[in-house]
């Protein structure tokens, strides 16, 4: 689900998000947290691995990004929308088992001061495990979680 | 560039989080206590301008794959480069995750909707013509 208020060259296409359907606009989060992109996103919170991505992995093995994806502010992110005809795996030189799950339901969200609302979400969540060539150039086994 | 080294949302995670009978439509991908960070809302997520820019969180989740598998079939796209054989299964989930300000959110425990649902083994870059 995407707000109207978002700027649509922000949102890949095709993508999906866990969305809020209610007061969307009572809180500063609220707003962009029903934006597209890739992931999950639920209610009042983005929710987003950002910069600890690679903190587990020593710097060597961390995998390398398909070098395609989607761009934005002239940015390329390394990652395709959901389909059946798009590249599952946000991982190159790859080679393993993938999994997508686009699932939409509903959940309770309760804000910092104790206030609970019922909201929509709406996730694209992916799994990667196989043996990949990290940055090193050598080659790893490992699972990824796309979240 | 925003995310290290490029990779987009992605995490390492235990080797038993994940398990996968794609023949079969089925597989299970279970994470507790992720460490993650929430950057409010998309456009910061992808360029990092508000202040603070995030806040640490976690997150845990199940996601299940499940039949019926609605199609079987085999893909090689060399434009973008990768092959694979892939099935269109069914998936549920339960998720769940706070962040430090104090927010959080928990999935009902009642049924979710499948929308778009794939389990696959596939290759691409140096292994695509392997």
């Amino acid at each position: 689900m995407i707000p109207s208020n978002l700027d649509p060259s922000l949102v890949p296409q095709g993508a999906r998000h866990v969305a809020a359907t209610r007061h969307l606009l009572s809180r500063r989060g609220f707003i962009g947290r029903v934006a597209g992109g890739a992931g999950v996103l639920v209610g009042a919170s983005l929710i987003r691995p950002g910069a600890v991505i690679a903190a587990p992995l020593k710097k060597n093995a961390t995998p390398k990004p398909i070098p395609g994806g989607f761009e934005a502010g002239g940015i390329v992110f390394h990652t395709y929308s959901l389909g059946r005809d798009q590249e599952p795996s946000v991982i190159t030189d790859f080679n393993g088992f993938v999994g997508v799950a686009q699932v939409q339901g509903t959940g309770t969200a309760t804000n910092p001061d104790g206030s609970t609302e019922t909201l929509l979400y709406d996730t694209d969540m992916r799994f990667m495990k196989g043996v990949y060539v990290g940055q090193d150039e050598r080659m790893h086994q490992g699972t990824f979680s796309f979240i | 560039m925003p995310y290290p080294d490029g990779l987009f949302w992605t995490v390492p995670v235990s080797a038993d989080a994940v398990s996968v009978q794609p023949d079969a439509g089925r597989a299970r991908m279970r994470v507790t206590d992720q460490a993650i960070l929430d950057y409010f809302d998309i456009p910061n997520a992808l360029f990092h301008f508000e202040d603070p820019v995030s806040e640490d969180a976690t997150c845990s989740f199940d996601i299940r794959w499940s039949g019926p598998v609605t199609d079987r079939y085999h893909l090689t796209d060399r434009d973008v480069g990768f092959t694979g054989h892939f099935v269109l299964p069914k998936a549920s989930m339960t998720w769940s995750a706070h962040n430090a300000g104090g927010f959080s959110f928990a999935s009902d425990p009642s049924p979710t909707t499948s929308v778009f649902a794939l389990l696959g083994r596939m290759r691409n870059g140096v292994f695509l013509e392997g």
